[in-house]
C-alpha cells in the first residue's frame, strides 16, 4: 500500500501543478485587470495545439515548439486585452459585460481552432517516454519533466512578480489602480501585461501536457476546473493558486483510486462548497469584494 | 478604481462593444458550422463547393446533388455536426456520392441514379433530430434515411410513415417489434460476442477482467455488455471503473487497474483519445496482463494519440481500412476518394458510413427504390462489404425480433504485434453467428 500511496501521489502531484500554472494565469488575469476571463481554457488547448502543429506538421523541435506556444498564446492574449476588454476596461460597472466579451471571445477561439485543426486528437511525441522504477514505484520521466518545467516557471512568476519594477507595479494596479497611476504607474499597460502574462501560463501549461495527454479541441474546457481550483485556493491568491492545485491535483489521484473516478469530481466540489461556505474568498483569498491582491 | 455615472450614449456604446464581441463569435461559430455543412453540387463530374452560413445550427443542412439528373435518389441523414464520430461519417458521405455521381450514379435496375444527400444536425437530442426527420419525410420528401444514435427519438414517426431507415444506433429498442422498417447496420451490437468469443476461446487462461468505460450511457451499456460476456465465459470482472466523460489523466485509474491483478484489461466507448490515454497509463503503471478490445482498435488512429508500444499485443478486430494485407477493393476506394477531396487518409472512424453500404447493397439487389421491396432484400438477409468489412443481416431474436433486422459481421480478428496487426483469425459468418448465439443465448 506504501508504495501505491507514493505512486498515487506522484500522480497527483503532475497533474497538480498544470493545475497551479494555469491558475497563476487566471489568477493574474483576474487580479490586475479585474476580468473573469471565460475564454482562459481556449489558450491552453491552443498552446497544446501550437505544440503539435510545430513539432509534427512542421517537424521541428519540441524546444522550439514551447516557446512558439507561449509566445503565440502571449500575443493572442495582447490582443485579446486590446481588442475586446480594454473598450471597457475603465468604464463601471462592466462585470457582466467583461463576461459577455469573455463568452464571445471564447466562441471565436474555440470556432476558429475548430476550422483550423478539424475535430480528430492528435498525438504530440513525447520527449522522454521512459518509465523509471524506484522501490516498486514506477516514475514516468515526462511527468517528471512537468514538475521541473512547472516549478522553475512559477519561481520565474514570483520573482517576476515580486522583485522586478513591472512585477510591483502590476500588483500595486492590483490593489487601486488609480493610487497606482498618482505614483506614475501606467495602469493601462499593466493589464496588458497581466494578460499577456496570463495567457502565456495558460499556453505554457498547454504546450507541456501536449506530450503527455495528446491534444483535441476538449481541452479548452479544462478552463473551467481552472476556475474551480481558483475559486478553492482563492480568487486573486497566488499562494491559493498553488494549494488549490495540488489540492485539485491530489483529491483527483487518491480519489479515483480509492473512491472512483467520477466519485472524486463529487469529492472536489464538496470540498470546495464546504470550504466557501466557510471563506467566501478561498482558502487563502479575500471576500470576492476584495479581489484584485496578487 | 473610482466609478463614475454611466451615460446612456457610453452605456449604448459599451453595450455594443460587447455585443458585437458575442455576435461576432456566434457567427463566427455559425460560419463555421455552415463551411462543415458545406454546399457541394457535383455537375457532370465537374463539382462546385461554396459554403453557406446557417442561420441556426439545427437548420443548418448540406446537400451534396446533381442538378443535371432528372430524378435524383435523395437520401436523408441525421446526424451530430459537432459529434467527432459523426464529423467522419459527413466527410465519408461528401468525398464518397459526388466520386459516385461522377462515374455515373448508383445504377439501379439498370437505370443510372444521381445521388442526392441531404444532411441536418439532429445533435443527438430528442427536439433536433425529431424536426429534422419530419423536415426530411415532409419537405425534402427524401427516399431512404440514414440514421444515427437518435434514432429512438424519431423512429416512431418513420414507422409509422412506413419509411425505410438504415440507422447505426447501439439502442436495442430500434430493433424491437412491431418496428419493419428501421435496421442496424454498425458493428457495435453483434461484434462483442464474436471478438470477445474468439478472444476467450483462444485465452483460457484468462478469468479475471479489468474494464474501464466512460460515465455517459453508452460506456454503462459497454459495462453491462463486458459483465454479460465475462458471465457467458466463466470470467468474472474484478475491476470495474466508470471514468467521466473528458478525463485526461489516467494515471490513478491505471495504477487501480494494475493493483486488481486482473487478466486482461478492456475498454470501448471512450474514443480513440481516451482509449488510447487509457493504454499509455497502463503501460507506464507496468500493466503485464493482456489487452483485448471487442470494438475494432484502429493502430492507425492510436498511434496519432500514442506510441504504438502503449498498446503492443493487443487484441481486437481490424477495419478493413487497416488489414496487413493492404486494404480491400471497398476499403480502398473508401481511402482513394476521401484523400483526393481531404488530402489525406487520418484513420476516421467507419462505424457510421456502414449505413451508406448496407442501403447501396440492398438498392443494387432489389433494383427499385421501391422501400417495401428493398426492406424485403435486406429481410432476406442480405449480405453487404462496406470499408469496415463483410456483413450479413440477421435476426435478434434475444429481441424477440424474427424478422431480419441487424447486422452480423464476418470479423477479422488481429493482435498488434511491433505496431502493426497480424491476422489471429478470419472469421466466417457462421462462426460470428455462433459466437452471438452462445452469447445472446439465440
Amino acid at each position: 500500500m506504501g508504495r501505491t500511496l507514493v505512486q498515487l501521489f506522484i500522480d497527483g502531484l503532475s497533474m497538480g501543478l498544470v493545475y497551479v500554472l494555469m491558475s497563476s494565469g487566471f489568477n493574474l488575469v483576474i487580479a490586475v485587470p479585474n476580468i473573469i476571463f471565460i475564454a482562459f481554457g481556449e489558450f491552453y488547448m491552443l498552446g497544446a495545439f501550437v505544440v503539435w502543429y510545430v513539432q509534427v506538421p512542421a517537424g521541428l523541435s519540441y524546444f522550439i515548439a514551447v516557446p512558439a506556444a507561449v509566445i503565440i498564446t502571449a500575443i493572442l492574449g495582447g490582443l485579446s486585452y486590446l481588442l475586446v476588454f480594454r473598450p471597457l476596461q475603465f468604464r463601471r460597472n462592466q462585470f457582466l459585460t467583461n463576461i459577455i466579451a469573455g463568452v464571445g471571445l471564447m466562441l471565436i477561439l474555440g470556432q476558429a481552432a475548430l476550422m483550423m485543426f478539424g475535430t480528430e486528437a492528435r498525438g504530440v511525441p513525447s520527449l522522454v517516454s521512459k518509465v523509471c522504477e524506484v522501490l516498486g514505484v514506477r516514475i514516468s520521466l515526462e511527468k517528471v519533466v512537468v514538475i521541473l518545467l512547472s516549478v522553475v516557471v512559477l519561481a520565474a512568476l514570483h520573482f517576476v512578480l515580486r522583485r522586478t519594477r513591472t512585477g510591483r507595479a502590476m500588483r500595486a494596479v492590483s490593489f487601486r489602480p488609480d493610487v497606482a497611476a498618482l505614483q506614475g504607474v501606467n495602469a493601462d499597460r499593466m493589464f496588458l501585461v497581466a494578460m499577456i502574462l496570463g495567457c502565456a501560463l495558460a499556453g505554457f501549461a498547454g504546450a507541456v501536457m501536449a506530450p503527455i495527454f495528446g491534444v483535441d479541441l476538449g481541452m479548452a474546457e479544462n478552463g473551467f476546473l481552472v476556475m474551480l481550483v481558483v475559486m478553492l485556493g482563492g480568487i486573486g491568491s497566488m499562494p491559493g493558486a498553488i494549494l488549490g492545485g495540488l489540492v485539485f491535483g491530489m483529491t483527483l489521484s487518491y480519489g479515483q483510486y480509492f473512491i472512483g473516478s467520477g466519485e472524486s469530481q463529487i469529492l472536489f466540489f464538496a470540498v470546495i462548497l464546504a470550504i466557501l461556505l466557510f471563506k467566501p474568498g478561498g482558502i487563502l483569498g479575500k471576500n470576492i469584494e476584495e479581489i484584485g491582491h496578487v | 478604481m473610482e466609478g463614475r455615472q454611466i451615460s446612456r450614449r457610453e452605456f449604448l456604446k459599451i453595450a455594443g462593444a460587447a455585443g458585437a464581441a458575442l455576435g461576432l463569435g456566434i457567427g463566427f461559430g455559425g460560419l463555421a458550422t455552415g463551411c462543415e455543412a458545406a454546399e457541394t453540387t457535383t455537375s457532370a463530374g465537374q463539382t462546385t463547393t461554396t459554403a453557406t452560413v446557417a442561420t441556426t445550427a439545427s437548420t443548418a443542412g448540406s446537400t451534396t446533388s446533381v442538378s443535371a439528373a432528372p430524378a435524383p435518389l435523395k437520401i436523408g441523414m441525421i446526424l451530430d455536426y459537432s459529434f467527432p464520430l459523426h464529423v467522419a461519417w459527413q466527410h465519408q458521405m461528401d468525398a464518397l456520392i459526388p466520386a459516385l455521381n461522377a462515374n455515373g450514379g448508383l445504377k439501379i435496375g439498370g437505370t443510372p441514379y444521381q445521388v442526392e444527400v441531404i444532411m441536418y444536425d439532429g445533435k443527438r437530442n430528442a427536439e433536433a433530430s425529431r424536426s429534422a426527420v419530419q423536415r426530411l419525410m415532409t419537405e425534402d420528401k427524401v427516399n431512404f434515411i440514414l440514421g444515427d444514435e437518435s434514432t429512438d427519438y424519431w423512429q416512431p414517426l418513420t414507422e409509422a410513415a412506413n419509411q425505410l431507415v438504415i440507422s447505426v444506433s447501439p439502442s436495442p429498442e430500434i430493433l424491437k417489434p412491431p418496428n419493419k422498417m428501421t435496421f442496424q447496420s454498425g458493428y457495435l451490437n453483434l461484434q462483442p460476442a464474436a471478438a470477445w468469443g474468439y478472444f476467450s476461446e483462444n485465452n483460457p487462461d484468462v478469468k479475471k477482467i479489468a474494464a474501464a468505460h466512460p460515465d455517459n450511457l453508452q460506456g454503462n451499456a459497454e459495462a453491462a455488455k463486458t459483465k454479460g460476456l465475462a458471465e457467458v465465459w466463466g470470467q468474472e470482472v474484478v475491476k470495474e471503473i466508470l471514468y467521466p466523460a473528458g478525463t485526461t489523466d489516467f494515471s490513478a485509474i491505471a495504477t487501480a487497474i494494475v493493483d486488481s491483478g486482473a487478466d486482461v484489461f478492456t475498454t470501448c466507448a471512450g474514443g480513440t483519445v481516451s482509449d488510447a490515454q487509457l493504454y499509455k497509463a497502463l503501460h507506464q503503471a507496468g500493466w503485464k496482463g493482456k489487452l483485448c478490445a471487442y470494438i475494432a482498435w484502429s493502430v492507425g488512429a492510436g498511434s496519432a494519440v500514442v506510441p504504438p508500444e502503449n498498446f503492443e499485443g493487443i487484441t481486437s478486430p481490424i477495419q478493413a481500412t487497416e488489414l496487413p494485407t493492404g486494404p480491400t477493393a471497398v476499403a480502398k476506394e473508401l481511402i482513394d476518394v476521401y484523400t483526393a477531396k481531404f488530402g489525406k487518409w487520418d484513420y476516421p472512424s467507419t462505424l457510421h458510413v456502414n449505413n451508406w453500404y448496407l442501403l447501396k447493397a440492398a438498392l443494387e439487389t432489389a433494383g427499385t427504390i421501391d422501400p417495401q421491396k428493398v426492406a424485403d432484400v435486406i429481410h432476406g438477409g442480405l449480405e453487404f462489404e462496406s470499408a469496415y468489412g463483410k456483413a450479413k443481416m440477421v435476426p435478434r431474436p434475444d429481441l424477440g425480433n424474427n424478422l431480419v433486422c441487424d447486422a452480423l459481421w464476418a470479423i477479422v480478428v488481429g493482435k498488434v504485434e511491433n505496431g502493426r496487426y497480424v491476422v489471429l483469425k478470419e472469421m466466417t459468418f457462421d462462426e460470428a453467428y455462433n459466437y452471438n448465439k452462445k452469447a445472446l443465448k439465440w
